[in-house]
This record gives C-alpha cells, structure tokens and sequence, in this order.
C-alpha cells in the first residue's frame, strides 16, 4: 500500500486496521471500567458518621434522640438562655458591670445584634433541625419486631415533643419566626420567611397531639428505656402550658386534667432541686445534667460567689467579681414568715461587710470540674396545679389546687387544708394576682416567670416591669431617668445576621 | 614520527588491498559500549563490540561503517583506509534536550508550554539535602520559602503566586510519574535525580486536571543505561553554623539597662536593680547554636547491556542542624530495573524505600514554636545569669513585670521530640510496542508514608505565655499512615509523515489513598524515662484515631502535532472524578490547547546564522484544585454524651453541613512565550508572561442560621496572578581552558483579589491582616506612623504625647486616633512577593570550576509581631538592637534616625498593630559557592577510576537584608497558639501558608562548608 505523503486519511486507516485488536481491548477495558466508575469515587467515611447511611435501623435513631435531649441541656444550661429568660424578668437583676450585651437584656436595650439573641436563636434552630431530620428519616426506618416498631414509634413522639419545646420558646422569645419542619438540605434555598403566631402555636399543638398519642406513661429504666425520657404525661402538661399562653384557657384546663393524680408534691421544697435527687415523685419532664458522663451542670456555678463556694467547700467554685445574675430586691420580699421556699431560693454572703443575696436554689456541694449533678426541672406537679387553678379561673376547687402548693410550702401536708397558710377569695389581690405571686413564689430563678409575664395584659407586665427598672436601676444604672420600657419590647428583635443573611426576607419585629 | 607511518602504512595497504581488516573501539563518555552494532553500510555484514568495546571488521577502503548503540545516536565513518577506527557515540538525549512532560516526553524544541527544568549535574555538586534545596533560586516562577532552616523541614513552594485561599497552594509533585507529596518528594536522595522538571502553564499542567492548578513538579530518577557499568561514589563532609551575622542583634546587659533606664524617666527601674548584680551579662543565643556536622555518603552503580538495564543506589545523611538536639538521619536506597523480554515488550521496576528520622529537644510541632530554643533565647533579658544562686534555671519571671518565657537550657533538658518517616514508593511497568510508534503501557504502583512521632517532656514551670509549658510531664505518641496505589494505562502514538508528525496519547488512570492515624497520650509520668502511655495518670490517659479516603479516576488526551517542524499544536484534556467533591459535581474536564511557532525555521530567518532558534509560544486552559478534605463534601454526625439520672447514653447530633455541591477551584491560566536561542547558543532567553485567573474559591458563605448552620464550605470568589518570568543564560566566552557562563532569571508577580462571594473582605488574625477585594491576597492593617515626635510637634489626640512618641496619621480627622479596626485602621504593607530573582555563574579554567548562586525577593511585607508585641519594650524581654535601639530618640540633640521611637515612646493600645510593625522582606542571598577540582586522569589511571573530582562548598554564605526580624524569607505555618492583640491575650488562628506574621522569627538559615568527593569508577 503506497502512502501519500499527504493523505492522512489513509494513514489512520492503515493503522487502524493494523491496530484495531489492540484499540477494541483497549476500549472494553475503557467501557467496563467506567461503568464502575461512579462506585469508586463514591468514597464513603468509616471513622465518623456519615449522614446518608445513617437512620439504618432503631438504635440509631435512639441515638440520633438522645443528641437532641443533648441539644436540650446546651440551651437551658447556658448562661445565655438564662438571662434572655429568668435575668430579663423582674425576679433577677443583672448589674452594670457585667458584659453589655447581657445587661441590655436585662435593661431592656438589646439591639438586633445581641449575640445572646443570636445565641439562643442558633441553638434552638440547630436543634429544630437535628428533629426534623430524624422526623424525615423515622418512616423509612426498617424493623423487624413490635419492640423496633414501638421503638420508632416513641422515638418519634419524643422528637416531637422535644422540637414542640423549641419552638415555645421562639414563639413567646421573637413572635413569629421562620416555621421549619423539614431538615435543610439546600444551603442555595435555605431562606424562609416567618409565619405567623398562630401558625407556630398551630404546629406546636400538632406536635404534641401526635407526641401524646405515641409516648408510654412511664419508662421501666435500662438501656434505650431510661427513666427521664419525655413521658405522655409530660407531653400533656407541655400542651397545657402552650394551651394556657395561647390564651386558649378551656383545652388547657382539660389537657393538664390528665396529669392530675399522676403526680404528687414532695414533702420537702427544698428536695426538689437537691443534688442527684433526679426525676422525683413531683417532676413530670427535667433537663438531666451529670458530671459523671462530662454533662453536668455549670450554669449554678455563675449564681454563687466565690468566696461562698469556697466557703461551702464546692470545688468547682463560684464566680469571682460582680455577680452576672442576682436576686432582685423585689424577689427577695415576696414570700411569707414561715415559707420554706425562701430559704430554699436565695441566701446572704457576706461581701466584704455588706450582706448580699445570690440564687441558693441549685447547690451541689460535691461539684468538682465536671459540674453539678443537678438537674433542671422543666415541668413540675406544683405547676399543673397552679397552672390548672389559673385556667379554671377563680373558684374554690381552683383555690384548692393553689393551697396544695401553698401548705407544701409551708412544710405542711399538701392535703390537709390549714386557715393559716390557705388563701381564699377574700385574701388581697386579684384571682391572677394571687396565681402570679404563688407561681412566683414557687418557680423564682426557675426560668418560668418571664412568660408568666407575658400571658398577663400587656399594660400590666409593663407597669411590673417598669418598677422593677426602677427599683432595681435607679441611681444605679441611671440618675433619676430610668426609661420606661415600651409594649414592643415584650418580644425581642429578630437577630440581624438572620435578616442579613435572607436579604430581608425574613423581618424584623416591629419597634425594633 | 608513528603517525606519519601509520600514514604512509595506510595509503599503501590501500593501494594494494581491495578490503582490509580494520579494528576500533566504540565508547561513550562513561567509557566503552560491548554490544554496539558495527555494520557496513549497504551490506549484511557486520559485528558488535566485545565487553571492552573492541571490534574487528573487514571492509573495504571507500564502504562506509554504521556503529549504533541503543540510546545512542548512530554514527557514520568512512574507512578511507584507516585500520584503526575509534568511534564516541553521544547518546542521544545528549544531542537535544528532552523535557519530561506528564505522562511522556517532549523535545525542548516542539514545547509549547512553559516548563522549567534542572538536570543531575547541576544538584550532584552542592551539599543538598533535598530537591527543594537544589530548585531554590534555579528556575524562574518559583517560590520556595525555607520557612524553618531545621534539618528535614519542608520548604512552602509556590508556582506563579499563591493562587488559592483556602483550597491549598502547593503544587502537585510528581515523582517517576507517581503523583505524590512534598514529604516523598524531599526524602529522594538528590543523586539519584535525573531532572526536575516544573510545568508551570495550563498547557503543560492541564494533563494532571484537577491537581494541576498550582503547577506540577516531576522528579524522574536516574535509569540505567546499555553500556560498562559505572560505580559512583560521593562523600561529603562538612559543618553548618549560624554566624553571628545572621542571628538577630539584641541588646546587650549594658543596652539593655540603659534602654529602661529611658524609659524608666532616667532611673533604673527596680525590676532591674533589685536583681542584677551590675556585671551579669549573658548571651543567650551562643547557648544554643552550635557547629552542626553534615556528612553524606551515596553510592550508585548503573549499566546493562540490551536486554537489562539497571540503577541501584544507597543513600545516607546525617544532619545535625545549628540548634543544639536537631538532627537529621535519613537512609535511602533505589532500585531500578528495566528488562526487554521481546523486540515488543519491555518491563520494569522501581523500588524506593527511604527512612528519615528527626529529632529536637524542643516542641516539635509547629504551632508551638513559640517554645522553641530560639525564641526563648532571643527573649530572655541578658541581666539574667543562666541559673540562680540555688542552682535552678532562671527565667524572665525572675524579673516582675516581665513576659514569663522560660530558659532555653530548663527545655532542652526537659523536652525530646522524635519522628520517624518511612516513605516507599514501588511500581512496576510494562510497556508493548504494538506497532512501530503505536506504545501501550501499563503501570501499577504504590506509595506507602508512614509517620511516627513521639514527645516526651519533663515538668517545666514558669513559661505560661506566649504558648504556656506544661507544668506536668507527659508522653505522647502518634503514627500516620498513607497508602496509595496507582494504575495508569495509556496508548502513545508518534508518527512522522512527510512534513508532519504526530504524537498522540490516550489514557485511563486510578488512584486510591487513604490515611490513618492513631494516637495515644498520658501526663503525670510515674517513673520518668518509660515511653509508655501506662506509665502515666490512667486518668489522663487518652487516645484517638482517624481515617481517610479518597479516590480519583481520570481519562486523558494530548494532542501534539508539528507541521514542518515550524508550527506546532498541543492540544489536552482530563477527566476527573475525585471523591472529596459533592456527588452532585464529581466529575470535571479541564483542557487546554498551545500554539507554538519556530520562527527561526523560516526561510527569511535562514540567512540570520545569530539566530539559532526562536519560537513563539501561546498556550490558554483550565486547570483544577482539589486539595480540600476529603470528607468536606459529605454531612456528618457528630457523637456528643448524655445521661438520663444516672444513665449515661450515647448520641448523636448534626456536625458538618457538607455541601453535595462542592467542587474543584478552578484556574484558567494563559501563557505567552518566547524563547530565543542566540550567537552560536551562546546566549539563551526564555521569557514568559502568565495570567491566572483562579475562579470558585473555596470559601465559607453565610446561610441564615435558622436554617440549623452557620457557614457551610461553596465556591465562591476568584482571584488573579500575573506577571513576566524572565530566564537568561549566557555562555561569556568559552575556550579549552577557560568558560564562563552566567545565568539568570527574574519572576514579577501582580496579584488581587477579584471577588470574595459578594463579601469586602475577610479579616484575619483579628483584623490585623485582612483580604481585600481588589487588593493583594493578605493586607497588613493599622493606623499609619507619619513620624517620630520632635519638640513642639502638635501631638494633640495622640495615645502619647511625649518627645519621641509615634506621630500617626488621623485619618478621618477627629482629632483623635484610632486602633487598627477604627477608622485610622489603613494598609500598611501587603504579603505578596512581587519580585524574585535568582543569579548564577559558573567560571572554570582547566581543570578548575568555581559557580555561585544567589536569590532574592522584594515586594513583600511582613507583620513584624515578635518585634512589636511580644518582644516589645513593654515586655521587658531582650530587645531587637537594630529595630528598638539603633537610632532611637533619646533626647533634642540626639533625636535619632526620626523612625524608632524613643524607649518610652511605644504606647501599647495602638502601637503593636501599626505601620511600624509592618516591615519589608526584601533580602539578596549568596546561597551556595562551589569550588570543583576535576582531577586529571593521570593521577588514577592505576586506581581504575575513570573520573574523579573534588570539590568544596558554602551554603548560605552571607545574606544582605533590611530586615531584623530573623530569617527574612521565612513564613510561620500556622499562628497557632496564643497571640497578643494590643496587650491582651486572645486565641490565635491556625490558617497561614501565606500569613504574612513573623511570629516567632525564624532560624538563621545555616552556613554550611562542605568539602566533597566524587569518585566514577
């Protein structure tokens, strides 16, 4: 075959044909290779937990649970959480040499940039999100037995309660907020903007209708059945507490019904918050801290003085300077000759000569590095009875239900009516003002009464508010001028970075 | 006389005879070649040389001779009645530069990139320890920074600026066409390498795809060639020191008292005078610099016939470096072995195996430098005896108010850091030659790194910043381990027809890694000296493992074609598919093309005989970067602790967002070229300008943090590097006796950031250094000192208002001065090199050789934060004479140089982040001078040596800088630790290939005088 020195057509043919055998090989070898090639970059990790082969079976998911009872103790353990709650109330004071951001909240003059807002916000979406995604995945999940079926099942109803309890504290916190139920996948479409009030209010009851129709009354103990999981009981009681700030008296009255007789108040006040006393005869949900497993409790340790930790000899110690949260002086008035729940709650030091107060409530004296072996009690049996009385309204069943928790309080039998310690229609105050005070009494420096102040008229939780600036700040923080807090500021502004970010999509609260 | 016979004897023999019988001998420059073909033109009759290289032949006085020798050019002799031929065969790589390109080879004349190149004989006479070191300086476009001078650390090297932010800068390096790491790459022994080879441009790099971004530098190691076999022995000796003009000048006692007394108001203060006692004056760097022995022996032995081909080698170093306990050992051996089995197929193997150990009596890792001897010396205040009265070691704690950094000698005495690396790189090759030019080959190869570090310390109280020594002893033990093997199968085709030729290559190639790694602590040690983690608090016992993997699959093409040797086209492309990236975008095709054009082959060049060669080169594509983690892509659990009462439980939570959506950054780089070969090749010019854009930047974007994340890892962003490299060498004149040649070359490089996903700029270190749009890639930030305060200066709003206080710039004019993140807060210095230079020249007379080298840098600024913030006068540590001292204000008739301020003229809250801690880079070194002696072959005839050469060397001789902050080309890892903003204490950021802060300084780079012996046998 001549070649023309030009013709390269011919060339490749002659070669071609010469070579054809070895290009076929070549181009199996191509085609079988690549047919595989998809598996072979498709490395997956085997030293951490991938999240696409994860949800493979029910212990996973119990796993997946426990985070987020973890994600739980991040929130209410914090220092953060606590004074956007207890410190912004008027039973805490928080004090001018503190770090600014904190005092504003306690002053009322937090900015859209308040990275405690930012904070708590965060932490309660990042849990929403560790839900919604085992609600996503909970369906697909394979079992083999009733056990795994009841496993999934419960599981399911204690996400659901767990993610109904953050978004109760970001309805009362901003008002409306971004309503999301189904984990984040697409960081490009991740913008959502809020829905209203009554939609969140909305899906926190349906949460908790399902979590009540899925969870078991009790949790016989051991591996995946530890007692101290959410209980249909507290399910229950959550849903009246939300019923009850919805305004929605009647339903709440006949939710928190079903928890009546369940529990029973401890005889002594003081044991409800004692170290290692965990998930008592009066306790219906806790946030569980314990320093044997690095999870104990470090939030106390901010409330007690150094001097006075070393003073008691607790090891893990106290705060050294200027306390960043302090009984009010209202706080410390409001209870009774007689009332054990005083003594229970605050104390004296002696600063330097001066007798000061600060939170006794939660004192563990064997706390070393690894923190308190005290758990936050979230629901307790004192407040279905207290919270049933304030939806039932004023009447002598209701005030019996108060008066069990008043002649506790006292040291006497919850049961047995007593006139010196019993209140009735003719004690002083209004129906609510009575259940205020007693819950006030009752649940101080327990993270309830910032929303205890919501549910009253807006006018009367200022006029409380407003006092207690006064009183509290007076020639403190301010000269004589102490601002009066305005109605807008019962919500607080929605943190900027999440305005920022959606580029206005999401807004703010009005005022802010 | 003998010749004029021979002669005379010639033309009679031809006369008379019609054939004759000739003999000869056939050699190359290793000596003589058996096996060579001695065949007469025309006809089947022929021979091949015996193992001396003799041959005998009968042919006729007018036939011609063809001897030709695989890897040999052939030559052609005309009998003309001569009956003794003796023919040296050039081998024909010899006779035109080959370039090693990726995955084959190309002559230099047919490039259409831009590749840089050294070869052997300009790495075997220095005193090197690693490739690193012999690339330095040599070849334009390329940054290699000695950011430690310790023996065995890794060079930062970088091709064409930094072209990355977060996604890695470093190049890929290749080493006999495995694509591998730095640390394999530095433990070859330098002997053994062939050429370095540096593809620099999109159409050189776009064959390595995804990993090409940053450039790709191949390593090819010596082959054995048909022939006498040859034995080579090298020995090295010599001693490294730190001159005291490289160390960093600080105060001495009396300086040092004199300096606080200013400061002080004219008193002594009483830090000083309650515990000096007037004479003590020590100098704490001569404690811990010593004379550091190197010594090198390598041993190599190549040959083979036909068939076999082969190249051994044996390797050590041992390396003591300047500080006292940092050494380096390292054993290295090669074996390689090619084997023809038929006319078709050809087989191989290379094996390298290489053991290195180090050792430090100081923290080891890099974000603890701050431990390290030499900061510790430059800090200790010479009022200090070495140790106190009671025998214990003194520190500046001794001093109150003073900096607590403890004494150099308390840890050397406490601390031991040891590493061991084995590195292993193993592959064997089959090549069939299916037709003639078609080539398909094979390669399967693996390349094993392990890592094993141990630290052992001893209590070590009394340093708690700038990194706090821990009070309680503790051992620590880590290995590393990665594996990864490679397949590679590619098809070459070359063919030259007529007037055009073809070079066409095909392939498919796998790759897997994965690495693990495993350690395990303890503190509190029992009985000290036990490396044991049971030795410890069963307490503090902790351990930890890891594991990673990834893989790569790719396809690739190139294209090269030449018409009439004149025109010429590269054109490639690669398919990846990487594990690391999203699976939404796993897969990418990167591709460029190169036009070249030899101008100097043009009929209208033809006539020019000072034109040699000239070619044009333009060369556009993309290029990827895929050195991200390899898990970044995927979303992860994390596991956290609960417990329920008393229960503890396990569980999970959400950890890394991942983003499916990930994938390569992506360089588009264009590249003209021109290279010139002038005067009889005497003068050579290779000149190149680059443009590289780099786009999808790995960055963190912000997502609404409702949505349960805070920043999750995209692409985003571009920036861009451009300039000219310019590389020029030129033979002066060159005689029998006497050459000199002089070589040169110059790298400009323009850098800026052209998007940062929408943002302004990214701060780091606390907004001291930030990156900017439009700016380069790290800007140094603070207010600006406009000069030093004079007697009846306006000082009004200043932080002092003192004679001799810094004057700063009130930029917005409100009568006051801000810190670096207020509104006085400027650009004060940015990091970017934008000019690098390296010089060589070579002068040799007879049997004499003397070459020099030297580099340089300007353009780049540092922020000097040893200087400003810690060794600072506030500190009460040893001061940098030349940066607080020399020049300072002292009073109206000493008012010094007008730039440092007077001892009580630095205010701590604006002064340690300000213009006056930024500080130029700008050095020239002399790095390397080398004397050669090659000894004449009369002296070893005897010994059956066939060359021999002696010759001796000084690395680093002498470094001409501004800069007084250290080693000025040094370039801190990581800022890890504790850093110092404006007098307080705030974690530090970890991130810095390109940080631009001098914390702490670096060694001075170490003199080394070698004195060398290279013996062929």
């Amino acid at each position: 075959m001549k070649i023309n020195r030009y013709n390269l057509i011919g060339l490749l043919k002659q070669d071609f044909f010469k070579s054809q055998i070895i290009i076929l090989c070549c181009s199996v070898l191509l085609i079988s290779t690549s047919s595989c090639s998809d598996d072979f970059i498709d490395v997956a990790p085997d030293d951490r937990i991938d999240t696409g082969a994860f949800f493979s079976n029910s212990d996973e998911l119990v796993f997946a649970v426990n985070g987020v009872y973890a994600s739980q103790r991040g929130i209410y353990g914090g220092l953060n959480f606590y004074n956007l709650q207890e410190t912004r109330s008027d039973n805490v004071k928080n004090n001018g040499a503190d770090q600014k951001e904190r005092t504003e909240n306690d002053t009322f003059e937090e900015t859209s940039g308040n990275l405690l807002l930012v904070d708590a916000w965060v932490k309660n979406y990042i849990l929403i999100n560790n839900a919604n995604t085992i609600l996503a995945r909970a369906s697909d999940i394979p079992f083999d037995n009733s056990v795994e079926e009841a496993l999934i099942n419960r599981s399911i109803g204690e996400t659901r309660f767990i993610r109904a309890m953050a978004y109760f504290t970001l309805v009362t916190m901003y008002g409306d907020v971004p309503l999301r139920t189904e984990p984040t996948t697409d960081f490009n479409d991740a913008i959502l903007p809020r829905s209203s009030v009554a939609n969140v209010y909305a899906a926190i009851v349906a949460d908790l209708d399902t979590a009540i129709t899925l969870l078991p009354d009790s949790y016989t103990g051991g591996t995946f059945n530890e007692v101290g999981r959410v209980t249909k009981f507290a399910a229950q009681t959550l849903l009246g507490k939300v019923l009850l700030q919805m305004g929605n008296k009647a339903d709440a009255s006949a939710a928190l019904q079903n928890v009546i007789g369940k529990y029973s108040l401890l005889a002594n006040y003081a044991d409800l918050h004692a170290a290692g006393n965990d998930n008592t005869a009066e306790s219906i949900f806790e946030i569980t801290f314990n320093p044997k497993n690095q999870t104990g409790l470090g939030l106390n340790n901010l409330f007690i003085p150094a001097s006075e930790a070393s003073r008691l000899g607790i090891a893990a110690g106290g705060w050294s300077g200027v306390l960043p949260c302090a009984p009010s002086i209202d706080v410390t008035n409001i209870y009774e000759v007689g009332d054990l729940r005083a003594a229970a709650s605050i104390s004296s030091w002696d600063n330097n000569g001066n007798m000061e107060t600060y939170i006794s409530k939660f004192i563990d004296i064997a706390a070393a590095g690894a923190g308190s072996n005290i758990n936050l009690v979230y629901l307790r049996y004192a407040d279905v009875l207290l919270m049933k009385a304030e939806a039932d309204g004023e009447s002598a069943a209701s005030y019996e239900l108060i008066n069990q928790v008043r002649r506790r309080a006292f040291g006497q039998d919850p049961g047995t009516a007593d006139p010196a310690i019993d209140i009735n229609a003719a004690s002083p105050g209004t129906f609510l003002e009575k259940v205020m005070l007693e819950r006030r009494r009752e649940f101080a420096f327990e993270g309830h009464r910032w929303i205890d102040l919501l549910r009253l008229p807006d006018s009367e939780a200022l006029a409380i508010i407003n006092a207690h600036m006064v009183a509290e700040y007076s020639g403190v923080l301010y000269g004589g001028g102490v601002p009066v807090v305005q109605a807008y500021r019962l919500i607080y502004p929605i943190p900027q970075t999440e305005i920022d970010v959606s580029d206005g999509v999401v807004t703010q609260n009005p005022g802010h | 006389m003998k010749n004029t016979i021979n002669l005379f004897l010639c033309l009679f023999l031809s006369g008379v005879l019609s054939a004759q019988q000739i003999s000869g001998n056939v050699s190359s420059d290793d000596g003589p070649l058996p096996g060579a073909t001695v065949l007469v033109k025309g006809t089947n009759s022929g021979t091949s040389t015996d193992f001396d290289g003799n041959f005998t032949i009968t042919a006729g006085s007018d036939d011609v001779l063809v001897i030709s020798f695989v890897g040999f050019s052939s030559q052609e002799v005309t009998v003309s009645g001569q009956d003794q031929i003796n023919v040296v065969l050039v081998s024909s790589e010899d006779l035109e530069e080959v370039v090693v390109t990726g995955y084959g080879t190309q002559k230099r004349k047919d490039v259409t990139g831009s590749i840089s190149s050294i070869n052997a004989s300009e790495i075997v006479s220095r005193p090197i320890a690693s490739v690193e070191e012999a690339m330095l300086g040599m070849m334009p476009g390329i940054n290699l920074a000695q950011r430690a001078s310790s023996p065995g650390e890794l060079s930062t090297v970088s091709i064409r600026g930094l072209g990355s932010i977060t996604a890695g800068t470093q190049p890929l390096w290749v080493v006999d066409g495995f694509p591998t790491d730095q640390r394999n790459a530095q433990s070859i022994n330098p002997a053994d390498i062939q050429s370095v080879d540096v593809l620099k441009d999109a159409s050189s790099t776009a064959i390595y795809g995804s990993r090409g971004a940053n450039g790709v530098i191949i390593i090819t190691t010596k082959t054995g060639k048909p022939g006498k076999s040859t034995l080579n022995l090298t020995v090295t000796n010599g001693s490294a020191s730190a001159p005291k003009s490289g160390r960093m000048t600080v105060l001495n006692s009396e300086e040092y008292v004199q300096f606080h007394r200013e400061r002080n108001g004219g008193t002594i203060p009483a830090f000083i005078s309650n515990n000096w006692d007037g004479v003590t004056d020590t100098d704490w760097q001569d404690l811990i610099f010593r004379n550091g022995q190197f010594q090198n022996y390598a041993l190599s032995a190549s040959g083979g016939n036909e068939k076999t081909t082969y190249f051994i080698s044996g390797n050590y170093l041992d390396q003591e470096g300047i500080v006292i306990g940092e050494t380096q050992k390292k054993f290295s051996a090669r074996a390689k072995v090619d084997y023809k089995a038929s006319d078709k197929v050809t087989i191989g193997v290379n094996i390298a195996p290489n053991f290195t150990d180090l050792g430090r009596l100081s923290p080891g890792t890099d974000d603890s430098d701050w431990a390290s001897l030499y900061a510790q010396s430059l800090m200790l205040a010479p009022i200090l005896p070495v140790r106190r009265a009671d025998g214990t070691f003194s520190m500046n704690s001794d001093l109150p108010g003073s900096l607590p950094v403890g004494n150099p000698l308390e840890t050397m005495g406490n601390w031991d850091f040891d590493e061991s690396i084995f590195t292993l790189l193993a592959g064997m090759h089959v090549e069939y030659e299916i037709i003639d030019g078609l080539n398909f080959r094979a390669s399967f190869s693996a390349n094993i790194g392990t890592n094993e570090s141990e630290t052992y310390y001893l209590p070590t109280v009394g340093q708690t910043v700038p990194i706090a020594l821990s009070p309680v002893s503790s051992y620590s033990t880590s290995k590393n381990q990665t594996s990864s093997w490679l397949n590679e199968n590619t098809i070459n085709y070359k063919r030259a027809l007529g007037e055009h030729s073809f070079d066409i290559l095909g392939g498919y190639t796998l790759q897997n890694s994965v690495s693990e790694s495993v350690s395990a602590r303890t503190s509190e040690l029992k009985v000290p000296g036990i490396r044991n983690v049971d030795i410890g608090n069963p307490d503090n016992r902790t351990g930890s493992n890891s594991r990673s993997e990834s893989s790569l699959i790719s396809y690739l093409g190139r294209f090269n074609y030449a018409f009439k040797e004149k025109y010429l086209l590269t054109a490639t492309v690669r398919t990846d598919g990487s594990s690391v990236f999203g699976e939404d975008n796993r897969f990418q095709t990167f591709g460029s093309a190169a036009l070249g054009w030899r101008f100097s082959e043009e009929s209208f060049f033809q006539g020019l005989n000072l034109l040699n060669n000239g070619k044009l080169r333009v060369s556009y594509g993309t290029t990827g970067s895929n050195a991200i983690p390899p898990f970044a892509s995927r979303s992860t659990y994390n596991t956290v602790q609960h417990a329920f009462g008393g229960s503890a439980v396990f569980g999970t939570s959400i950890g890394s967002p991942g983003n499916r959506g990930l994938t390569w950054e992506t360089s588009t780089q264009l590249d003209i070229g021109l290279d010139l070969d002038l005067f009889d090749n005497r003068l050579n010019l290779v000149f190149d300008y680059f443009n590289n854009e780099t786009t999808s930047l790995l960055l963190t974007k912000s997502i609404v943090p409702s949505s349960g994340y805070s920043t999750f890892l995209t692409n985003i962003g571009s920036m861009r590097n451009k300039g000219v490299e310019i590389a020029l060498n030129t033979q002066l004149f060159s005689t029998e006796d006497w050459e000199w040649t002089v070589g040169g070359n110059i790298t400009t490089n323009d850098q800026e950031i052209l998007d940062l996903g929408g943002e302004d700029e990214i701060q780091n270190f606390f907004g001291a250094l930030r990156r900017v749009v439009g700016g380069e890639l790290q800007q140094i930030r603070g207010p600006k000192i406009l000069k030093i305060a004079r007697v009846g200066d306006d000082q009004t709003g200043q932080p002092l208002t003192t004679p001799g206080a810094y004057i700063y710039e009130d930029v917005n004019g409100d009568g006051a001065i801000s810190n670096f993140l207020g509104a006085d807060g400027q650009l004060v210095g940015d990091t970017n090199v934008d000019i690098m230079y390296g010089i060589n020249t070579n002068v040799r007379y007879k049997n004499w050789e003397l070459s020099a080298l030297l580099n340089g840098q300007s353009g780049a600024w540092v922020y000097d934060f040893f200087q400003i913030q810690l060794a600072a006068p506030f500190r009460q540590t040893n001061l940098s004479k030349e940066f607080w001292y020399d020049g300072r204000y002292i009073d109206e008739a000493n008012p010094g140089n007008g730039v440092t301020p007077a001892a009580g003229g630095f205010d701590t809250a604006t002064g340690p982040v300000s213009s006056a801690g930024s500080v130029k880079t700008d050095y020239m070194r002399i790095r390397n001078l080398t004397l050669n002696y090659t000894v004449p072959s009369t002296f070893y005839d005897r010994l059956g040596l066939s060359s021999a050469r002696i010759y001796t060397s000084v690395e680093n001789l002498h470094t001409f800088t501004d800069f007084v902050g250290g080693n000025p080309e040094a370039r801190r890892a990581s800022a890890g630790g504790v850093a110092l903003i404006g007098g307080s204490q705030i974690r530090s950021v970890t991130d810095g290939r390109e940080l631009g802060l001098n914390s702490p300084p670096g060694l001075p780079m170490p003199r080394t005088w070698t004195l060398g012996i290279n013996l062929n046998f």
